[in-house]
């Protein structure tokens, strides 16, 4: 039986043209590949990441002038809470692991496939359903979620539009994620190349483990409460209903008990690629290896405990609130271990500024904004001025597009080289990331200072006095969109006609980079035994 | 898996270990998420039954005895089948 996945293809060559069983097309639907699983991933990701930035770009175009503009207030709804949901359930928490953890995970380790090959493909289908199911969903019965991707009750109840279809997706998708994460976690633990021990693993590899069991151990509850809403939609039973007897503050526990560790799924992984990243491009041994592989277990665990942080205005105990507190403000050391930890590794490095390095720089830049303000935030006091407001929103996006926005397009651009076997265009590549950075800070810091000021979030207008840091920031996005387009488009083409790359373009000293570029279809004919450190970079020389 | 190939690469996997072990892990992986799924429910459930344990009580009495046990001997003996699956070579 294990030869059967074999069979599939003619071996040798890249694993994007091996001849496989059936041809074209079929033959991608039907792989069990890793690497194929995570290109396919990443051309659905890829296509909602755009749905979802168009409507980002609407919104602040709606937002342009104070009274009423070209959406309605009711299409401002349905906006944001579409933009909320492709971007959380179908971009930003899959992302890393399903496309990375697909791609590089068994390489990073010396294994030829993730521990269960037809289980990942199963994923992925489990993936477009729930994305039909959420797109249906804007389509039937009524129009367009307008509950905010939260899916808060009483009003999700409540309201008018297809409710039911929209969260009977998110179940679909946290399927999908448990099964990934199922694994991840089967994988990191079976098929370790000989003499790969658990403390000799890149911490990329550690990054995509603690994530793979926040997934498994968190999106179940959320995957029950989103069932729950169903089932009170169709049958009425009042779960939640505060009129039937229900507690809407319930719900609120449920759904954050999942949606707070989730926003750990989301930018673990990428902390673990800037792991990765920077001892590569200081050539320098990481810094302090095991207290970055600890923080990120610290952040997994600790991290689940913090729910209550989003509920402080919500009439939870004062107790209550003081524990989440001090639980939320404990999350940041780990957070700032990673972060000195990265900083103290380009200490007396030898730093080469390439554009992976750019978008990791930045994501240090970037993410420190994220999380400071999260301090803010975490304060019990401070909360009820800012929240709900525009400062959650500038928050959010400086940790989650900061975080894992410029990491995964960090790890675009590192691990390039083995998707397409060409390198990406540096000087594009570098222009692109400065107009997208300047814009990104253009775009999103007006709105921690709007919220500071008490504008709240998801309103379809504002007040005069708001005018000119909403247009301010409005260009900004514009600025920072007009800088994704030249990123992206300079992979598309360097995919295309780029540069040949060698082996290991970078100088990285873990076992991807032994293997060919582009990568072929099975990893190793025999397996690697490791004998080095993932950062033990004697006798390695870039570009080879 | 015969002698002769107990030490060869597999196409995914390496030597010393086997599908077996795998497929164990991943099952038992599985079944925690079933566990926290449930919990959900389950924590539902004993907040409101302290909540009302009147209400409760006496709907206890409404239910069909033997639908009930049908629906416990099932559910009790569910088990099995991933037990089974794990052993299925």
């Amino acid at each position: 039986m294990s030869d059967t996945a074999r069979r599939d293809f003619d071996d040798g060559g890249p694993y994007f043209s091996a001849k496989a069983r059936y041809p074209g097309l079929l033959g991608w639907l039907s792989t069990t590949n890793h690497k194929r699983i995570g290109i396919l991933y990443l051309c659905l990701i890829g296509t909602f990441f755009t749905a979802a930035v168009i409507l980002g770009v609407l919104m602040r175009l709606a937002l342009f002038n104070p009274g009423s503009s070209f959406v309605s207030p009711a299409t401002y709804n349905a906006m944001f809470t579409l933009h909320g949901i492709i971007m959380v359930f179908l971009v930003v928490i899959p992302g890393v692991p399903t496309i990375f953890g697909n791609f590089c995970l068994p390489m990073l380790i010396g294994a030829n496939d993730m521990a269960f090959p037809r289980l990942n493909l199963f994923t992925w289908y489990l993936f477009i359903a729930g994305a039909l199911i959420a797109f249906a969903s804007v389509f039937v019965n009524g129009g367009a979620p307008d509950t905010g991707w939260t899916f808060y009750v009483p009003f999700s109840l409540k309201t008018t539009v297809d409710v039911p279809m929209a969260t009977f997706a998110v179940f679909v998708l946290g399927m999908s994620s448990i099964l990934t994460g199922i694994n991840i976690v089967t994988t990191v633990h079976q098929l370790r190349a000989p003499g790969m021990r658990f403390f000799n693993m890149p911490l990329s590899v550690w990054g995509l483990y603690s994530t793979a069991w926040v997934q498994i151990l968190a999106t179940p509850i959320i995957g029950i409460t989103m069932l729950l809403i169903v089932v009170e939609r169709l049958f009425g039973i009042g779960v939640f209903d505060p009129t039937k007897g229900g507690d809407p503050l319930l719900y609120q526990h449920l759904f954050w008990i999942y949606s707070h560790p989730a926003v750990y799924i989301m930018i673990l992984p990428a902390m673990g690629v800037m792991s990765d990243l920077f001892p590569v491009f200081s050539h320098k041994n990481i810094f302090g290896y095991k207290m970055i592989a600890f923080s990120s277990l610290a952040i997994a665990s600790v991290g689940s405990l913090v729910w209550g942080h989003h509920m402080y205005v919500s009439g939870q105990s004062d107790t209550a609130g003081i524990i989440f507190s001090l639980l939320t403000f404990l999350v940041a050391v780990p957070s700032a271990i990673k972060v000195f930890n990265w900083i103290s590794t380009m200490y007396k490095g030898s730093i080469r500024i390439e554009p992976p390095f750019l978008f990791a720089l930045s994501f240090v830049f970037l993410f420190s904004i994220g999380g400071l303000t999260g301090l803010f935030i975490g304060a019990l006091s401070l909360d009820v001025q800012l929240h709900d407001t525009y400062f959650i929103v500038g928050h959010f996006h400086y940790v989650i597009f900061g975080g894992m926005g410029y990491g995964t397009m960090a790890a675009l651009h590192y691990w390039f080289p083995k998707i397409t076997g060409r390198m990406p265009a540096k000087r594009p590549a570098i222009i692109g990331w400065l107009i997208s950075f300047v814009g990104f800070n253009l775009f999103y810091f007006p709105m921690l200072i709007m919220g500071w000021m008490g504008m709240p979030r998801r309103y379809a207008d504002y007040l005069p006095q708001f005018t000119g840091l909403q247009r301010f920031s409005s260009m900004g996005a514009w600025i920072m969109v007009a800088g994704l387009v030249v990123i992206f488009g300079n992979l598309l083409r360097s995919g295309k006609k780029g540069e040949k790359a060698p082996a290991n373009p970078w100088g990285g000293a873990t076992l991807e980079w032994t293997l060919p570029s582009p990568a072929p279809l099975e990893n190793w004919e025999e397996p690697p035994v490791v004998t080095r450190g993932p950062y033990d970079y004697t006798g390695i020389e870039e570009g080879k | 898996m015969s002698e002769a190939n107990e030490h060869a690469p597999g196409p995914h996997g390496h030597p010393g270990t086997h599908d077996e072990t795998r497929g164990r892990v991943g099952m038992w992986l599985f079944i925690c998420t079933e566990i926290l799924l449930f919990g959900g429910l389950f924590l539902l459930y004993s907040a409101y039954r302290f909540k009302h344990p009147a209400d409760f009580h006496q709907a206890s009495s409404d239910l069909n005895r033997f639908d009930g046990t049908l629906n416990t001997i099932v559910l009790t003996t569910r088990k099995v089948r991933p037990k089974r699956m794990v052993a299925a070579r």
